[in-house]
């Protein structure tokens, strides 16, 4: 007999699983998550929530014959004692729900790991980083493995703490968007949370009853973010109240936004250097990799006016012509190749010469299959790496900071 | 910040409802003095605002108004007991008198101790006897009870008048100061025992029915729910077109927070504006709230320069008081109030990052407001002293009209003589969303014939005739009650029922619960649910 965590009634065990089972699949028909015949990829990292997912969503398409291809997709960030230890029991998973695995780093597809990140810029902005390169790791690795849509695991405890910590940070497009089920529905990926109603206890229940294999220590930099306060509140929320997490999410699906707001939201375009979704002319992970690559690590992070009163970052300029050639193989279609060559774009302002290799690899890879691809573009992109991009690309970079003026006024030494 | 700034600072705050022309010469308004500092910083910058009647000849800058201050006396919801509350009255009728005083002494400083106010105005009886007076009205919370019945409340009035003026040659000043006639002095005279008698029963009724509510915070924002109206209601009597409340930005975004987290989000916006204009229709006056932009710091300091002392409730007293003395279930109730947990929060942040309360407040402006929250709403001044009469609530029965329950294009109020209907909670007053509507329009409909006897467009009150029916029937009545999911889940209805929102149906109720169900209902004063 347990206490359920959401009533507050008393409960037997499978009753309970039974109840959390039922509400998933409730929220999944209601809001019509899928669709026969998609194939999904359930976002992994191997901590409680996505092993959970893992485990019902095999569940429920196995009982209600929902008809999807499931398939796990993990991230590697590079963060040495969290996540190569988190990475072990992902594999172990594939093993358990004989769903395939497929793992994308952070070195891979940007050259650089968490660790050395963290070295660079400190331990202020790092959550930032992580975030921005996560995302656009999800989706490459999802395009790769053809995938029609991305499943994370986000509950409802997350989903209460991103409506309070956007509404602290007075950032209203993201408040607007931040509590609905599908993200990007218009998108050739869209993103899905079907726990977007569970509890973050209930799942903890769940999976300990269940034995279900995770990993449970939270990222070693975690103490430092801000949604740290966010958190602290709802946890006292909830033992004031219980329904309050669910009431702050209807809250959110209830703001009626003024129309004026409306006409200042960005649009979606794509960025100029990788082809990624992008609300400004270069996407977030470009700007942020320009600036650990040239040792300016606020660029991105902290807000500044370029000279004339353009917006902070990058100028959409900036590094065009290193890029141009990988350009035109960007303006065509096929994802394989736009990964690929994304792949060495996002290495930034690199020297001509180590463009043209790295194209090189990539239209030897994009005559192969996707996985097969993917190792040489990897390998072309480690060799890229490997000739010592960051050596090579300062003098570049000093030379494209000469070029331009000072265009970021901010520039900080770690 | 110098004290200069902080007062022209927060001086001009106020001084905006000038500018924005909320404020018009033959204005007839209130002011809400709960006694703490925002409010009395709110008092004492809008009365040098207003013009002393004693010359006939313009003074700059000043406007020639009508001022009443209303303090709703809560402390007894809050655990005080009737004499400490009676304490609280006096204390703030004290604080509201010196305020009075101190703001007469400024602007006889300022006129060089010129015509009007005498330089020597500090005791409060020449301050008041002289310039124009500033009339305090202490209306006891209990009082709304009495809200559908205008003469009682009137009479209440006056009662608390002459007890404030006992040792005064207070006659002539009663009739100066209240627009009416003979019979209510005699109603006063005669009927002072009856008067205080009914009180208690009142009292009564009222710890009857805070007790009735079991969750915390849903008690906290019933007392609310209740103040607000009885103020509306006192406004309205007064003769008060506007009524102005010193809710500081401090207790706004903590309020925005709160809101969040009960399931407000889409009421929200209609709480924070400049304007409330939501009984406009009613004969209500309309709400401002200058004070929207002052944090409860600023506040205090200007209190502290103008040598003001707020008169507050000893809360952490009361509050172990009611710890103690209440019986067996609330005995240690671990849970604290979700508004509590609010400005907890928000403090703690801002204590660290001072923009806090600012941010939160400009994001919650991106909410869209209601038309009620337009200055175009709000009736125009020359038909200021509407006739206090029945109050017709214009809420209750447009269920059908509203598409939805959106708001009627806002700045289109014609003359503002009546607000567009949007369907609010009968007991909040908050809008209902169209998920809410939709709800009870689905539970009105399933509703068997039978029920039709009760209102099923407004809450009904028959306690006795909903007992009488089954559990499935109970149901749906109240689910068709008009009021917001809020009211619903924490105020009227019984705590498992705000949980068994989680579970997939609320079956299983429990039979003895069924009559908890509509008991606060029917506890609820008649003129707030008819």
């Amino acid at each position: 007999m347990l206490n359920r965590p959401k009533t507050q009634e008393q409960v037997c065990r499978e009753c309970f699983f039974k109840a959390f089972e039922e509400e998933v699949h409730q929220t999944i028909v209601d809001n019509k998550l899928f669709k026969r015949g998609e194939r999904l990829a359930i976002a992994a990292s191997g901590g409680k929530d996505s092993t959970v997912l893992a485990h019902i969503m095999t569940t429920l398409n196995a009982r209600y014959d929902y008809g999807l291809d499931l398939f796990l997709l993990s991230i590697d960030e590079g963060i040495t004692g969290y996540r190569d230890d988190s990475l072990e029991t992902v594999k172990r998973n594939e093993q358990q729900y004989g769903i395939p695995l497929k793992v994308v780093s952070y070195k891979d597809l940007y050259g650089w790991t968490m660790d050395e990140i963290v070295s660079q810029i400190g331990t202020k902005n790092n959550c930032t980083f992580c975030g921005v390169f996560r995302r656009q790791a999800l989706d490459r690795g999802a395009v790769l493995m053809g995938a029609n849509k991305i499943a994370t695991g986000h509950n409802a405890d997350d989903v209460a703490e991103t409506v309070l910590l956007n509404i602290l940070r007075g950032d209203v497009p993201r408040l607007g968007r931040c509590a609905n089920i599908i993200t990007g529905e218009d998108s050739p990926l869209p993103r899905v949370k079907p726990f977007k109603y569970a509890y973050e206890k209930e799942i903890v229940l769940y999976a300990y009853y269940k034995k279900l294999d995770y990993f449970s220590t939270e990222c070693i930099y975690a103490p430092f973010a801000a949604r740290g306060f966010a958190r602290e509140f709802i946890k006292d929320l909830e033992a004031a109240r219980p329904m309050a997490i669910i009431d702050v999410i209807r809250s959110a699906e209830d703001f009626v936004f003024a129309a004026a707001s409306d006409e200042k939201l960005p649009q979606p375009r794509t960025c100029e250097r990788c082809g990624y979704i992008s609300s400004q002319p270069v996407c977030k992970a470009c700007v942020l990799l320009e600036g650990l690559n040239r040792g300016m690590p606020r660029l991105g992070v902290s807000r500044t006016r370029g000279r004339h009163g353009e917006k902070a970052g990058l100028h959409p300029d900036v590094g065009r012509g290193s890029v141009s050639g990988a350009g035109s193989a960007e303006a065509a279609g096929g994802r394989v190749r736009t990964a690929a060559t994304s792949v060495e774009a996002l290495q930034g302002a690199e020297p001509v010469q180590e463009a043209a290799a790295a194209e090189g690899c990539a239209t030897t890879s994009s005559r192969g299959g996707d996985d097969g691809g993917l190792q040489q573009i990897e390998g072309g992109a480690g060799s890229a790496t490997g000739t010592g991009s960051k050596p090579t690309t300062e003098p570049a970079a000093g030379a494209a900071v000469r070029r331009r003026g000072p265009v970021e006024i901010e520039y900080e030494t770690t | 910040m110098c004290h200069a700034c902080l007062e022209l600072n927060v001086n001009g705050k106020v001084r905006a409802l000038k500018t924005h022309k909320l404020l018009l010469p033959g204005d007839n308004i209130a002011i809400a003095l709960s006694g703490g500092s925002c409010s009395l910083t709110l008092l004492s910058q809008v009365l040098p605002m207003r013009k002393d009647a004693s010359t006939p000849r313009k003074e700059r800058g000043k406007i020639p108004f009508g001022l009443t201050v209303i303090h709703i006396n809560d402390a007894s919801a809050h655990g005080a007991t009737a004499t400490e509350a009676e304490a609280h009255g006096r204390a703030v009728v004290a604080t509201a008198q010196q305020c009075a005083a101190i703001a007469a002494a400024l602007t006889a400083a300022e006129n060089g101790g010129g015509v009007g106010s005498s330089s020597t105005g500090a005791t409060s009886a020449s301050g008041i006897a002289i310039s124009p007076g500033l009339d305090v009205w202490v209306v006891p919370l209990r009082d709304v009870f009495l809200l559908g019945d205008t003469r009682a409340l009137r009479r209440e009035a006056v009662h608390s008048w002459r007890q404030q003026r006992q040792d005064k040659p207070a006659a002539a000043a009663d009739e100066a100061s209240m627009p009416g006639g003979e019979e209510r002095r005699d109603a006063g005279v005669g009927t002072g025992a009856a008067g205080t008698s009914d009180g208690a029963e009142r009292e009564a009724r009222l710890q009857q029915l805070l007790q009735a509510v079991q969750d915390p915070t849903g008690r906290e924002d019933l007392i609310q729910h209740l103040r607000r109206r009885l103020l509306a209601a006192a406004g309205a009597m007064a003769g008060a077109t506007k009524l102005l409340c010193g809710d500081s930005a401090t207790a706004l975004a903590a309020r925005v927070i709160a809101d969040t987290a009960k399931g407000r989000g889409f009421a929200l916006p209609s709480d924070i504006q400049l304007v409330d204009a939501r009984g406009a229709g009613a004969g209500e006056p309309t709400f401002l709230y200058p004070m929207r932009e002052v944090t409860v710091k600023e506040a205090v300091f200007v209190c502290r320069l103008r040598g003001l002392r707020p008169a507050e409730l000893p809360g952490p007293l009361l509050l172990a008081r009611l710890a103690a003395a209440s019986s067996g279930r609330h005995s240690h109730d671990p849970r604290r109030s979700i508004n509590n947990l609010a400005s907890t929060f928000i403090d703690s942040l801002q204590a660290n990052l001072p923009s806090t309360i600012f941010t939160v407040l400009r994001t919650s402006s991106a909410l869209r407001p209601f038309s009620f929250n337009s200055p175009d709403a709000m009736p125009a001044t020359c038909s200021a002293v509407t006739a206090c009469g029945q109050p017709i609530d214009v809420k209750a029965p447009h269920w059908g009209s509203t598409d939805g329950g959106s708001v009627a294009s806002g700045a289109g109020a014609a003359a503002g003589s009546r607000v567009g209907a949007v369907a609010c909670c009968l007991l909040c007053r908050a809008p209902l969303s169209a998920r809410e509507l939709r709800a009870i329009a689905a539970a009105a409909a399933s509703s068997s014939v039978a029920e039709g006897t009760k209102k099923a467009g407004a809450g009904s009150v028959e306690v006795a005739e909903v007992e009488a029916g089954a559990e499935a029937d109970e149901d749906e009545d109240d689910a068709a009650a008009p009021f917001c999911e809020s009211c619903r889940g924490q105020i009227l209805f019984r705590p498992g029922h705000h949980e068994a929102r989680g579970g997939e149906e609320a079956a299983g109720g429990g039979a003895g619960d069924g009559r908890a169900r509509s008991l606060v209902q029917g506890l609820l004063p008649e003129a707030l649910v008819a």
